[in-house]
């Protein structure tokens, strides 16, 4: 068993470590970059390099059918779902979506979910989350109407925290991390594939994302990331735990939505959140009607910073989170 | 090592203030499961006091960074 999850995990990563440089290439034929502004060269980056995340995941997943054949339906729901939440990023990197099409369209995605647990109500069980102390909720009424959110929000979530070198991908392989020690803990094997799916993929594509930044991910990878993380909240039975390592981008997604009042494109966005200095540092904007950010917040505390600190603060806040996340799956172990 | 200390000392308040929302969230759980369902049998007050705590957390979450924000 141990070994097939190897071979998984070697297969994603190896997928995305070659695929990526083939995606650099073909970023620059077709003249997709992006401007990194964050350094004071601003130098201009190769960008779609979350389409060598989808095709590792995609790999990854297509090896645990033959290996895990008894998990089809869950696995190929879990591509479908990322596979969704990709395409939707693909489109918005070519034509940008508005903020409120773009989360509508991700929203969409729980459709094949809600689907499924009709068809297969022996492997796709909805409404049934598990929680510290407590043990299974029985939540009718509050679980759809939060259902949408968990795909949409969890997809868009790790979107808008996609704001500097390496953040996503080290964010995620965090998460992906605590997912899999959860899983282990509450004994899903499910889980355990799919976390290990996204833990190669997401590894070697850090590999070529880590400040300073080689490639850029564009909204296809962080989409279908985020996706794939609310898919396994749902599949397996895992929300609560998934929602505590996903607080930072929640929290940051939450105050971005309340500072600038509604689902609002970035690009369309006046202020910025931060703002470079001539020496390279990056400071917090003093301008009121800029959104308010988790790195707006972290440099109102530090004042000015060096991108790869401010990489590192964000990077020591997941890993605290992620802490969270397995001791609240030891917790969902103890009955009061 | 000015700058270390700035950018571990954001990431620890930050990290803090996590713990104790997620803390808060465990046992605003506890209780309306244990306390609110055991002893309100009238489901439309059930509905309004777990909407009012979990409004509660919210509310905190959206209120911590403003003495950050404020103080520069």
């Amino acid at each position: 068993m141990i070994l097939y999850y190897l071979y998984i995990f070697i297969i994603s990563f190896f997928t995305t470590f070659i695929t990526t440089p083939l995606v650099i290439k073909l970023a620059l034929k077709i003249n997709k970059t992006g401007v990194d502004i964050h350094k004071p060269s601003k130098p201009i980056v190769p960008s779609l390099g979350g389409i060598a995340i989808l095709i590792g995941i995609l790999s990854g997943s297509l090896s645990s059918l033959i290996l895990f054949h008894q998990y089809y339906v869950e696995t190929l729901l879990f591509l479908l779902v990322v596979l969704i939440n990709g395409i939707i990023g693909l489109i918005d990197d070519f034509k940008v979506l508005k903020g409120i099409v773009k989360m509508t369209t991700t929203i969409l995605s729980t459709i094949p979910l809600i689907a499924s647990s009709y068809l297969f109500p022996d492997k796709i069980v909805l409404g049934r989350p598990e929680v510290p102390f407590l043990g299974k909720l029985r939540l009718t009424l509050v679980y759809w109407a939060l259902l949408p959110l968990i795909v949409g929000g969890s997809a868009n979530a790790v979107n808008m925290l996609e704001v500097f070198n390496g953040v996503m991908p080290g964010t995620c392989s965090f998460i992906a991390i605590a997912i899999l020690l959860s899983s282990i803990i509450l004994n899903k094997t499910r889980s355990i594939i799919f976390s290990i799916i996204m833990l190669g993929s997401l590894l070697s594509y850090y590999y070529y994302n880590k400040y300073p930044a080689k490639v850029f991910s564009g909204d296809v990878g962080s989409l279908s990331v985020g996706g794939a993380f609310g898919a396994i909240a749902i599949i397996c039975r895992l929300e609560i735990v998934v929602m505590i390592a996903l607080i930072p981008h929640i929290i940051n997604a939450f105050y971005v939505i309340s500072s600038v009042k509604g689902f609002k494109e970035r690009r369309t966005i006046r202020y910025r959140p931060v703002e470079v200095m001539e020496n390279g540092l990056i400071k917090a904007s003093k301008e009121k009607d800029a959104p308010i950010t988790l790195t707006r917040i972290i440099l109102s505390i530090t004042g000015p910073l060096e991108e790869k600190y401010i990489i590192k603060t964000i990077f020591f806040i997941e890993i605290c989170t992620s802490i969270l996340a397995i001791i609240t799956a030891f917790l969902i172990k103890v009955k009061i | 090592m000015q700058k270390k200390i700035s950018w571990i000392k954001a990431a620890i308040t930050i990290s803090f203030h996590i713990f104790l929302l997620w803390f808060l969230l465990l046992l605003i759980m506890i209780f309306i499961e244990k306390i609110i369902m055991q002893y309100i049998y009238n489901s439309t007050l059930r509905t309004i006091i777990g909407l009012f705590f979990y409004g509660l957390w919210l509310y905190i979450l959206y209120k911590l960074p403003q003495r950050y924000l404020n103080s520069r």
